[in-house]
């Protein structure tokens, strides 16, 4: 991203899956293309090369495309797989739901994707007509961020293929994305107000970033077949996946959190539940939730009631964080999807970060063994059994 | 009184006056950041004391200083818990900013057709009579569910509004009359407010409606910017009559001597705006969908259902969220309040309840994979693909054939919220040109 603009990443993406189609190597590239509100993209099933031409990839590619693997039917798929896309292929893999050989990942390097949420909540009453992303080229600050990587422009795309520096990359950089928070990125909004006047803005790209990609610790894929470069450059994958993340996961909110009393936990707790209205985006838009049938669908033995009802939808959110406990990527895809502003973000690092602390797990870094909730160890941390 | 105009300033005691005779429902706050959540109540402020600064005067100041969206937005942002809380407990002053974001995230449908609603109560204990010798089955209408006092609703849209009309055909059909939907229908006043500047996901006029529209309201208001020289800071809601009961409801403000009547530039300001936004709106809009079910009707084995669905994930969030969805599944629930405390219960009930239950009825949505599940495990709609369909079909094609409407007022909102952006406007083009190639004959053919 810090030398050249997104557009070369597109091109090459569909110049490649045009090819990757015509040459029948695929049946189906699951992609982004260009949504129909500024700001947005949309899920792309592309069967043929003419459909390739409607692939993009930047920072608005919101949703966790391997959400769709278990649905398609078709014999094998490619994905555009940011880095978290490509742990829940990895997870997907690990949990038997599909085999690795059905998959192609076409892996992207991502800087973090757009939380919807923030956007409205800047405009207010302001529309938004237009939006994209500016390229505020600095003069030799964008070095800074390609440390450590090694190979300028195309260090980070090695390291994402899975091979060299994917894991224990210079502690907590993440690569040349990081250029994009010292301010190199922006993003530019225009439209109008509630007086129909003009007016136009430039946010700093953090701004609107969501949560968990300030957290997120593999901006790459964990596997690829193939690399696309933010330059445009693509990189041929060598079948292995990355050992760990590319930076030691911070749990910073998850503490500020457990340093308050039980009360205000409980307090807070509540209120965040009271803003649901059980739609079940957050579980839809889930690659884990794939469950044939969800327990709260469940009719016998019912496990719990389908009004609004506080308990109710208390146990619904804590059931799905415990089913997400191992598995979770922190993908972020459910928050994004909910549409009343539930913040289930918090619930699901809990878990992560009980995983880290306890077993030092994170998910969607192996193909092969066992979940961590498939795995039994004599001397596995106990305490707090009662 | 047919029209009042009252200065922004003002509005708070308005509302503070309703209340004195109605409970008054406003859009509120978003509990995210991103604009308003619902309608809740007004809670009017204690009223100054005399000789105090009065309402209007400490309005003003503070309006002037949050009229920036900036300043809204400064510390809201960031997803941080305490920005959220900051939205949340948004004074009252601030209502007349909140009123300009477009429509609230859940539509004007749950003050009338709630989420979930007790429609039963039952005791299984012997208590409130049952067999008369301690045992069987008593059965009351759990308290609170017929609505007591009247209600304004203050600021609802006109797509919102339109809604009602909608669901009136459902729910206060003659065949079948919903007592719960009508009684709240008949005792709501709703005030509605014209769209200035309608948002980048608004097409009523594609679904028959305007962004100045009246279907569904009882006074409509029109917000008219500051002027130079108008005395106000924030400028003025002129509220036009649409009904008798709109009428009566101006009259009451009027009483109070809460507003003046229209000046005859006033009614051509009015005139100005509802130009300005149908030239803005005319701009985005998909064909009309009154039209559709024509092509509908013979596009229900065409291929395009199949690329349609693909990317939809099944959730809810277009159908709870749109004000014409209408689905509803009933379930037997615990009484919540007797099984916690044994004392009383909060949905209503008896003052001794145990083992007690409510019939409750809640939203359901055609997009989930259980809508239609047998109970011998077959399903009518086994995938994606039927229950897109149904949600197309039903609001274009099988709810304007039983109904003589459409099922969509064009409020946007199945836009704005899907999360992988299915945008309805697009299928409705898309169908329409669908219809336009004769497709639709040549396969009904
Ligand atoms: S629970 Fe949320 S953050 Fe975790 S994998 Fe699922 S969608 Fe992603
Ligand atoms: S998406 Fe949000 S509102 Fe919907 S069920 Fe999930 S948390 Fe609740
Ligand atoms: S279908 Fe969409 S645009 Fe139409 S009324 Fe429902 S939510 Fe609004
Ligand atoms: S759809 Fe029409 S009535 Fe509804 S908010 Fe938009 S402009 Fe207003
Ligand atoms: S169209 Fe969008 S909002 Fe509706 S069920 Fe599908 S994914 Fe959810």
């Amino acid at each position: 991203m810090s030398a050249q603009s997104p557009s070369a990443l597109t091109k090459t993406l569909r110049e490649f899956c045009a090819g990757l189609l015509d040459e029948g190597r695929v049946d189906v590239v699951v992609g982004f293309g260009r949504g129909t509100l500024p700001l947005r993209s949309t899920p792309v099933f592309a069967r043929n090369p003419d459909d390739a031409s409607r692939l993009i990839f930047d920072a608005t590619c919101e949703n966790n495309l391997s959400v769709f693997v278990p649905k398609l039917k078709d014999k094998r798929i490619a994905v555009v797989a940011k880095g978290c896309d490509s742990r829940w292929l990895n997870q997907y893999i690990l949990e038997r739901q599909t085999e690795g050989e059905r998959l192609y990942v076409i892996g992207v390097r991502c800087q973090g994707v757009i939380d919807r949420k923030k956007l409205d909540a800047y405009l207010g009453s302001r529309r938004l007509l237009e939006g994209r992303l500016e390229e505020i080229r600095g003069q030799g600050e964008c070095g800074e961020g390609l440390e450590g990587e090694g190979a300028g422009g195309t260090g980070g795309v090695e390291g994402a293929g899975g091979v060299k520096g994917a894991e224990g990359v210079e502690g907590a950089r993440p690569g040349p994305g990081v250029s994009v928070s010292d301010g190199h990125i922006k993003w530019h909004l225009e439209g109008n107000d509630a007086e129909g006047r003009p007016w136009a803005a430039s946010l700093d790209f953090e701004d609107l970033l969501s949560d968990s990609c300030k957290v997120c610790v593999k901006k790459g894929p964990v596997y690829a077949d193939v690399v696309i470069g933010e330059n445009g450059e693509t990189v041929k994958g060598n079948g292995e996946t990355a050992k760990g993340p590319e930076r030691e996961p911070s749990f910073d909110d998850v503490k500020e959190v457990e340093g308050a009393s039980i009360e205000e936990r409980w307090k807070a707790f509540r209120s965040e539940v009271s803003k649901c209205i059980r739609c079940y985006a957050c579980r839809q838009a889930c690659p884990g939730c794939y469950c044939k049938e969800c327990f709260v669908d469940r009719s016998a033995p019912r496990w719990i009631g389908g009004s609004d009802d506080e308990t109710d939808t208390m146990v619904f959110h804590l059931m799905r964080a415990m089913h997400l406990a191992g598995r979770c990527v922190d993908c972020g895809a459910c928050v994004r999807a909910c549409p009343m502003g539930v913040d289930l973000g918090l619930l699901n690092r809990k878990l992560q970060k009980d995983g880290w602390v306890l077993f030092h797990h994170i998910a969607g870094f192996e193909r092969e063994g066992k979940p961590l909730f498939g795995t039994f160890l004599p001397d596995d941390p106990n305490d707090f059994i009662l | 009184m047919a029209a009042l105009k009252i200065t922004k300033m003002a509005l708070n005691s308005v509302l503070a006056l309703m209340s004195e005779r109605w409970d008054v429902f406003v859009p509120s706050p978003s509990p995210a950041p991103g604009g308003p959540s619902g309608f809740r109540l007004f809670e009017p402020r204690p009223m100054p004391a005399p000789g105090k600064p009065g309402p209007s005067e400490r309005d003003s100041s503070v309006n002037r200083q949050t009229c920036d969206e900036d300043t809204l937005w400064n510390g809201t942002g960031q997803g941080g818990q305490k920005g959220r809380d900051r939205e949340n407990h948004l004074p009252e002053e601030r209502l007349p900013q909140f009123l300009r974001r477009v429509l609230t995230v859940k539509p004007l449908k749950e003050l009338f057709f709630p989420r979930s609603e007790p429609i039963l109560g039952y005791c299984v204990d012997g208590a409130f009579g049952g067999n008369g010798d301690g045992t069987g089955v008593s059965v009351f209408m759990p308290e609170g569910v017929l609505p007591g006092k009247p209600r304004v609703v203050f600021g609802a849209r006109p797509c919102d509004a339109a809604s009602l009309t909608v669901l009136d055909r459902v729910f206060a059909d003659e065949a079948y009359p919903d007592d719960f939907y009508i009684s709240r229908r008949k005792n709501t006043i709703i005030v509605g407010l014209g769209c200035n500047v309608p948002a980048p996901t608004c097409f009523c006029p594609a679904t028959g409606g305007d962004p100045f529209g009246t279907a569904g309201l009882d006074v409509l208001a029109y917000d008219l910017p500051a002027l130079d020289g108008d005395g106000s800071s924030q400028g003025h809601y002129l509220m036009k009559a649409v009904t008798r009961e709109g009428e009566a409801l101006l009259g009451f403000l009027s009483e109070a001597h809460l507003g003046e009547g229209p000046s005859e530039s006033d009614e051509r300001a009015c005139m100005a705006l509802e130009e300005r936004a149908r030239k803005a709106i005319a701009a985005g809009l998909p064909a009309d969908t009154q039209s559709l079910g024509r092509v509908l009707g013979g596009i229900f084995n065409h291929p395009y259902w199949a690329t349609l669905h693909e990317k939809c994930l099944g959730c809810a969030a277009c159908t709870y969220l749109c004000p014409t969805c209408h689905c509803f599944d009933i379930s037997e629930e615990p009484d919540p309040g007797a099984s916690r405390s044994g004392g009383e219960s909060p949905k209503g009930g008896p003052e001794r309840p145990r083992l007690t239950g409510v019939r409750v009825r809640n939203w359901d949505s055609c997009m989930f994979p259980i809508f239609t599940l047998h109970t011998s495990g077959h399903n009518p709609r086994p995938t994606g693909l039927e229950r897109v369909r149904q949600r197309v079909m039903h609001k274009f094609y099988y709810f304007p054939e039983n109904f003589g409407a459409v099922a969509c007022v064009g409020c946007g909102r199945c836009v704005k919220y899907c999360p992988v952006n299915l945008d309805i406007r697009e299928v409705i083009s898309h169908i329409a040109a669908l219809g336009g190639t004769g497709v639709a004959e040549s396969i009904s053919a």
